[in-house]
Formats: C-alpha cells, sequence, structure tokens
C-alpha cells in the first residue's frame, strides 16, 4: 500500500537524524532531586506567623460560642422537657423534676470525668470511672431490642409505672406505636401515651399515630380513644378508614359509631 | 407367664404407635423457632433435638412417580423434613414454612426446653388451634383467626389473635409480662391461687369475670387528673357485669373506701369494663383485652 507520508519520511532520513541526544548529567540530576524537599518546606514555613494567630482566634471564638450554645440548649430541656403525671396531692411530684435534673447533670459529670480519664490514662493506674447508663437510657435499649418483643413490652410497662415522663420518651413511644412488630408491644405503648393525653403535643402524637397505623389493633384502640375526646380533628381519616375494603370490620363498627354519634355520617 | 403376655402387647402397641407416626428430627436445642403454619401443637421436653411428627394417613395416595423426588412451591420452599415442611436453619432461627398452603396437616413439635417459639399466621382461610404446652420460654403469637391453647407455660408471652379465642392456664411459677389480647374471641384464663400477679384488664362490649377464690384487690383510683397546666381532668366512672364480683372483694379488702374508691370502668367510655388489681400483692404482669368478647379469670384447680 502507498503510503506518502512514510515515503517522505525514508527520502529525508538524513535530515532527521541530524541531532543528537544531549549527554545525561548524572550529578546535575542527584543535585535537583535532593532540591525538591527543601523547597517544599520552604513552602510551608513561608506562612506567616499573623495567619496562625488569626486562625487561632476563630477557632477559640466558635468552640466558646458553640459551647455556650450548648449549655443554653441543655437548661431549656430540662425546664421544658419534663410532663408530670397529674396528681397534685402528693408534694413528692413537686420534687421528682429536681431529682430529674440532678441525675442529668450526674450524667454529664460523668461524662466529663470519663473523659478526662482516658487523657490521663497513660500517666495514671486503674483509676477509671465506669459509665453508668441512665435509667432513661437502660429502657430506650431494652424498647428498641428487636431479638425480644417481651422485652420491649417489659420496658414500656416500666415506663407506664413510672410517675414521670419526658418528651423525648413520649416521641419514642410514639414511634413504637408506629413501627413496633408486635400488636401487644404497640398496644402496651399506647396505653402509656393514653395516660398524658390530655397534653397538646402528645394528642398530636395519637392523631398522627392513627393517620398512619395500619395495625388493626391499634386502630381500633386509637379510634376509641380518639373518638371520645374532644377537639379532635380525625373525620378525615375516619371517612377514609370506612371507605377502605381492607379495614377490619370491628374497626368499621368503631368508626360508625363515632360518626353517627357526632351525626357526620 | 400372663405379666410377660401384658409386657408383649404392650411394647406391640407401642411399637405400632411410633411406627404410625411420620418424624423428622433436628439437632437443635437453643434460638428460635419461627412457625409460619396454619396450625400446630408444641410441647416443651427435656431433649437436644426439635422433634417434628405427623400422624401417617393410611388413606393418603401414594404418588409413584414422585418418589426421589421433592415438591417445590412458588415461594421456593421445599419438602426437606418429609412431612411436607421446609425447615431452614438460619443462624439462631429455625423457620418451618408449608410447601402447599392449601393442604398443610397439623404438625405436632416437641421442643428443647430453652428455644424459644414464635407462631404468625395471617391467613384468613387456612386456620387451625394453636396449641402450646409445657414450654419455658419466650412465647410470641400474632395470628388472625386462630384459636389458641396454653397449657403449663411458664412464659413472658405476646398472644395476638384477631377472630380466634384464647384458653389460658397457667403454672404458680411464672416469667412476666404476659400479653393476651383478642378483637373478637373470649380471652380465658385460670391461674393457681398463689400466683403473684398485676391483673390490667379491659373488654369494649364484653364482661369480665373473675372468680372470687382469687381475691382479686382492685387499685384504688387515682386521684382527679390533671395536665401538664394543672387543670384538673373530669373522670367519669362507669361499671356493669362484673361489678358484682369486685366490689365484694372489694368489700373485703378496702377499709377506706372514699378515699380509696375502685378504678372501675372506663374513662368517658359507654360500655367499656376494665380491672386493675393484684392478686396476692402484685407481681408479674398480665395484660388481657377483647374488645368483643367476654374475659374469664378462674382458679385453677
Amino acid at each position: 500500500m502507498n503510503d506518502p507520508i512514510k515515503d517522505f519520511v525514508e527520502q529525508h532520513r538524513e535530515d532527521f537524524d541530524h541531532l543528537e541526544a544531549p549527554q545525561f548529567n548524572l550529578a546535575g540530576f542527584k543535585a535537583s532531586l535532593a532540591q525538591e524537599p527543601m523547597v517544599k518546606k520552604h513552602r510551608i514555613l513561608n506562612i506567616k506567623p499573623a495567619s496562625w494567630m488569626a486562625a487561632a482566634a476563630v477557632l477559640l471564638v466558635c468552640t466558646i460560642g458553640l459551647w455556650f450554645f450548648n449549655s443554653t440548649q441543655q437548661t431549656k430541656k430540662t425546664e421544658q422537657h419534663l410532663a408530670l403525671n397529674k396528681q397534685n396531692k402528693h408534694p413528692k411530684i413537686a420534687e421528682k423534676p429536681l431529682v430529674k435534673a440532678v441525675t442529668q447533670n450526674a450524667k454529664q459529670t460523668q461524662f466529663a470525668a470519663h473523659e478526662t480519664t482516658s487523657h490521663v490514662k497513660k500517666h495514671q493506674s486503674k483509676e477509671e470511672v465506669p459509665f453508668i447508663p441512665s435509667p432513661d437510657q437502660m429502657l430506650y435499649t431494652k424498647l428498641n431490642d428487636s431479638a425480644s418483643s417481651s422485652t420491649r413490652l417489659a420496658a414500656v410497662l416500666a415506663i407506664k409505672k413510672s410517675e414521670l415522663i419526658s418528651y423525648d420518651m413520649l416521641d419514642r413511644l410514639a414511634a413504637t406505636i408506629q413501627h413496633d412488630g408486635n400488636s401487644n408491644v404497640r398496644l402496651a405503648a399506647l396505653s402509656v401515651l393514653e395516660k398524658y393525653r390530655q397534653d397538646a403535643h402528645v394528642t398530636n402524637l395519637l392523631v398522627n399515630a392513627l393517620n398512619h397505623q395500619n395495625d388493626p389493633m391499634l386502630q381500633l384502640s386509637l379510634v376509641n380513644l380518639l373518638g371520645k375526646m374532644q377537639n379532635v380533628k380525625i373525620d378525615e381519616r375516619l371517612y377514609a378508614l370506612v371507605n377502605d375494603p381492607s379495614t377490619l370490620e370491628a374497626v368499621k363498627d368503631e368508626v360508625y359509631q363515632i360518626l353517627l354519634k357526632e351525626n357526620k355520617f | 407367664m400372663k405379666l410377660q403376655l401384658i409386657l408383649l402387647f404392650a411394647l406391640f402397641t407401642t411399637g405400632l404407635s411410633a411406627s404410625a407416626q411420620k418424624q423428622y428430627k433436628l439437632a437443635k436445642n437453643n434460638g428460635k423457632l419461627n412457625l409460619n403454619i396454619s396450625g400446630v401443637t408444641v410441647e416443651g421436653y427435656d431433649g437436644n433435638e426439635i422433634i417434628f411428627s405427623l400422624p401417617k394417613n393410611e388413606d393418603e395416595e401414594v404418588d409413584e412417580r414422585a418418589k426421589g423426588l421433592k415438591a417445590f412451591n412458588s415461594s421456593g420452599f421445599k419438602d426437606n423434613s418429609g412431612l411436607g415442611f421446609d425447615v431452614t436453619v438460619r443462624g439462631d432461627d429455625i423457620n418451618v414454612n408449608p410447601v402447599s398452603v392449601a393442604n398443610q396437616p397439623k404438625l405436632s413439635i416437641k421442643l428443647p426446653r430453652n428455644v424459644r417459639v414464635s407462631f404468625a399466621n395471617n391467613s384468613n382461610m387456612y386456620q387451625d388451634t394453636v396449641t402450646l404446652k409445657n414450654l419455658k420460654t419466650e412465647i410470641d403469637v400474632a395470628v388472625t383467626g386462630n384459636d389458641i391453647v396454653l397449657t403449663n407455660n411458664v412464659g413472658p408471652m405476646n398472644i395476638k389473635t384477631l377472630h380466634g379465642s384464647v384458653d389460658a392456664s397457667f403454672p404458680a411459677d411464672l416469667k412476666g409480662p404476659i400479653s393476651i389480647i383478642s378483637v373478637n374471641g373470649h380471652v380465658d384464663i385460670a391461674l393457681p391461687a398463689s400466683v403473684k400477679a398485676n391483673l390490667e384488664v379491659i373488654s369494649n362490649y364484653g364482661k369480665i369475670y373473675a372468680a372470687d377464690d382469687l381475691k382479686i384487690a382492685i387499685n384504688p383510683a387515682s386521684n382527679p387528673k390533671t395536665n401538664a397546666t394543672g387543670q384538673p381532668v373530669k373522670t367519669l366512672t362507669i361499671g356493669k357485669g362484673v361489678q358484682a364480683l369486685t366490689i365484694k372483694s372489694l368489700a373485703a379488702n378496702s377499709e377506706n373506701q372514699d378515699e380509696n374508691a375502685p378504678v372501675f370502668g372506663y374513662e368517658g367510655g359507654n360500655y367499656a369494663e376494665s380491672l386493675n388489681g393484684k392478686i396476692n400483692g402484685g407481681g408479674v404482669d398480665f395484660i388481657l383485652k377483647s374488645n368483643h368478647n367476654n374475659i374469664y379469670i378462674r382458679e385453677k384447680k
């Protein structure tokens, strides 16, 4: 096959070959290699100390700001996130929030002490402060035990027996009502929320639970409970339940009863 | 000579009954047995093998063409037990599923003491009685329409049936909590007089019956409840049905009825009945609930 470029190269080969490669300078190459890290080092050292100081100042301000914000939030939580279990007769109820607050402070102290020991560990003998989980944390752990429904049920019953409950715990129980794999556990969690149903937040949790509930046992109990409560808007959900062919007949009967009582059907 | 004949006859009969059963044994003495079948009889025993058995059906037709082959179904379950059930071990779980949903024989299982049981059946068509007896570990039953019979199980247990009923008889040495709920069926439990228990019993449209001999002490009514802002919550208490029984026992136990009025009825409810009380000072937690049927709490003789 005729290739004009190949022919041209063949004809002018001598013109291409007149240049020779320069002699390799090994000593110069080694010297350039040796110089490279020095250049990098120079660049690092080139940063002015003033920049470091500015960065440190910004970091310090951020840390102080974050610490201050956290401590304010913590105080708010302690004050707000406590719901009393009614009963004005017993003076011990008034004392309980204090006990709760002290427990939380103790928990923080324990955590701080734990951190300190981990820093000084190398220099001290075995003087470690064991981390003791609070009763709430233990209940949370049991409440999330996916292996045993009885453990979860026992945790819910323990929460039910306690006279104080935090909004955080109520939220977790609302999640249990929604997502637990066992109907008995869900119903027990509902019975805890039922105790505090006069609270606006709990009422919202109950309405939300009905709106997303797919377990007929829970639907029945929630309809029964919310149907008796005043000023709760669940009409849309009630209509949806009676119009859904998959709804259990017993649930429909309960819904019909509520709608008929209020002349909405 | 006569004695020898009797002995021979007894051995022959035992041998004959054993040969009239089909069995499958699985060497496993811990973990959890998950039964997704229509009905079962499970009995706890002191052994190291799970023994599945079926009575041999003499009228059963044998398909000669299927010899050496195994039955499969669309879910991928195969008859690896020879009893028509797929028995698969996955870690701690032993899963039992039917190969043919429509033609399930009722399985009998002998279970080592340490194996937990979970029974689930969501079928509206294929339901048989679930009988659990002499078990000492956790029991979990969630079914649509099966009737459930519980005999001498230690607990803890969570039992749920939508349309079936629950009949249970408990030993004195119990582990809680014990939760039994049904929508349309009755709940009937028998407790020894010596049992220590906390009772929480609710029936929305049925009645609650309890034996006087159990001496159930009704919990005192909680004081008028207040909400978070301190406003009192109106409490309406209605009782019927079981009143005669429980008020009688209350009169014997409570000295000051004005302050310790019984919790009876359901706040704001029209028909619901509830009973919260203790037997022998309290102990194991019992939750018994039936929406549309009666609840019976009797003494175990």
